[in-house]
């Protein structure tokens, strides 16, 4: 999977009209093996990581420069974007947004299977709460899946789970993307979940044209990160948070 | 529950006040309330007029909410694209739509019609207020989700507007029942139609008697709560035949 980003530029105004230029002037090639491999952004707070993670998905343009997405066949992909803040329907179940929004699919058993990938079998007709935070970030990913997403964009989505919800989902996500044709892509301000979910990191300071610091992660966990916290946030730039 | 016990609790302990301090013109008495209950029985037919009311309140809920999911969802999906709905300024649009309805009721020959035609703008503007805050919600991180998810980009908000408003029919019902029912109530005291609960409290308006006046209001109280509760327990049987399937 390739993520292709050349001479970006982006900017926004605030609820006030000031205008902030977020995104300048980057440009990176970052591939990993789909199949295999998650791969992820580690920005500060207030970096502009939502919006590449939107340029990324063609939600918004961006000022300057391009951006592209493609497989490892090196043909374009579809990118879903699954915002911080789960937000699957509250009102109409897992299989009744399928037949809503995705009507061409048709396949049962696909979507039997998807279920089970994404551990919501048996509550294909459950209605979430509005609370249910994790139930509802699995149906999102259930959902991309089965829209034939290239890739999953998932732009800090665990920020709020309890760290037991999280672990769990995290050894879940690593078997979806080997039993699915959809690979992750994980940007996040937070070190830990970078670590854990992560193969290959790709770490800024802010998105100002400068080159980032790209890490292996794959061997990296919680108790890893631990007994090398010190060693580890000294080779870090210094805004970033464990 | 709670509120409506002390409410009972206060009306009955007024009217036993009226009958111990015998002030016909302030309280009226326990006694000349039921005998009113009776006369209003026995003189108008309260349960036709109790039947014609709740059928022009529903049929207008049940048609602005037709109207509303299945018709306007491209209207109201293209204007969530460009920003945030708006609540209508109901009290500004329905002290507009009340000297309409005066008019249309001064001019027009069928006052039924008019009945109609002046509630259904109202009920239209509370339904549609009702579903706002709901319907803000689809747009953000909601809208993003599902744009890069279907084929149909930004366009798919006016799908989950239709797919939310339908689902969300009887809750909207519900919600805007009351407030409908003071309207109707409003208008109907107003007509010269003779017909529905606000004819009833008319009655005791144009007899100018405290107790045939508060024999009306009292039922069309309890009246529109028994209405309530049916459909709380309409609503109630949907989500639970959901659930069950």
């Amino acid at each position: 999977m390739n993520i292709s980003l050349r001479t970006l530029s982006f900017s926004y105004q605030n609820s006030i009209g000031i205008s902030r230029r977020v995104i300048s002037g980057v440009t990176q090639q970052m591939s990993w093996a789909g199949k295999t491999e998650i791969a992820g952004l580690l920005l500060p707070f207030g970096g502009g990581k939502s919006s590449l993670m939107k340029i990324i998905a063609g939600l918004i343009a961006p000022d300057e420069g391009t951006c592209t997405i493609s497989g490892d066949d090196g043909k374009p992909v579809k990118a879903v974007y699954i915002p911080p803040v789960p937000c699957s329907l509250s009102w109409i179940s897992y299989n009744e947004q399928i037949q809503l929004l995705l009507p061409g699919l048709g396949n049962q058993k696909c979507v039997n299977e998807t279920a089970e990938l994404c551990g919501i079998d048996g509550y294909e007709n459950h209605l979430p709460a509005g609370q249910s935070t994790a139930f509802r970030l699995r149906v999102q990913i259930a959902l991309a899946i089965l829209s034939g997403a290239g890739v999953i964009l998932l732009d800090d989505p665990f920020t709020n789970l309890m760290p037991e919800i999280k672990d769990h989902l995290f050894r879940d996500l690593r078997e979806i993307i080997s039993k699915s044709s959809s690979s992750l892509f994980f940007a996040t301000s937070g070190l830990g979940d970078a670590a854990q979910l992560t193969d290959t990191l790709y770490i800024y300071n802010s998105l100002d044209g400068s080159s980032p610091v790209v890490l292996d992660t794959s061997l990296w966990t919680r108790d890893f990160m631990r007994v090398e916290q010190k060693v580890l946030l000294n080779s870090l730039p210094s805004n970033i948070r464990y | 529950m709670k509120q409506k016990l002390i409410f009972a609790g206060a009306i009955i302990l007024l009217l036993i006040i009226g009958e111990v301090a015998s002030l016909p013109r302030a309280i009226p008495a326990g006694s000349s309330v039921l005998s009113a209950f009776a006369a209003l029985f026995n003189s108008y037919d309260v349960l036709f007029h109790s039947f014609y009311s709740i059928t022009t309140v529903v049929s207008n809920l049940i048609i602005s909410n037709i109207i509303l999911s299945f018709l306007m969802p491209s209207f109201i999906g293209s204007r969530l694209q460009k920003g945030e709905l708006r609540i209508l300024p109901a009290g500004i649009i329905s002290i507009g739509i009340f000297f309409a309805g005066l008019y249309i009721l001064f001019v027009f020959p069928l006052q039924h019609l008019a009945l109609s035609v002046m509630l259904f703008p109202v009920s239209l503007v509370l339904c549609y207020n009702n579903m706002v805050p709901d319907l803000n919600g689809l747009r953000g991180n909601t809208a993003d989700f599902y744009s890069t998810l279907t084929s149909e980009g930004s366009s798919v908000i006016t799908t989950l507007a239709g797919s939310l408003m339908r689902r969300k029919i009887f809750t909207n019902i519900h919600d805007v029942l009351n407030s409908l029912w003071m309207w109707l109530l409003l208008f109907e005291f107003l007509s010269d139609y003779g017909k529905g609960l606000g004819y009833l409290i008319k009655i005791g308006y144009e007899y100018w008697s405290l107790p045939v006046m508060s024999a009306a209001l009292l039922y069309t109280i309890v009246f529109i709560w028994l209405a309530n509760l049916f459909m709380d327990g309409l609503l109630y049987a949907v989500k639970l035949r959901r659930l069950k399937s």
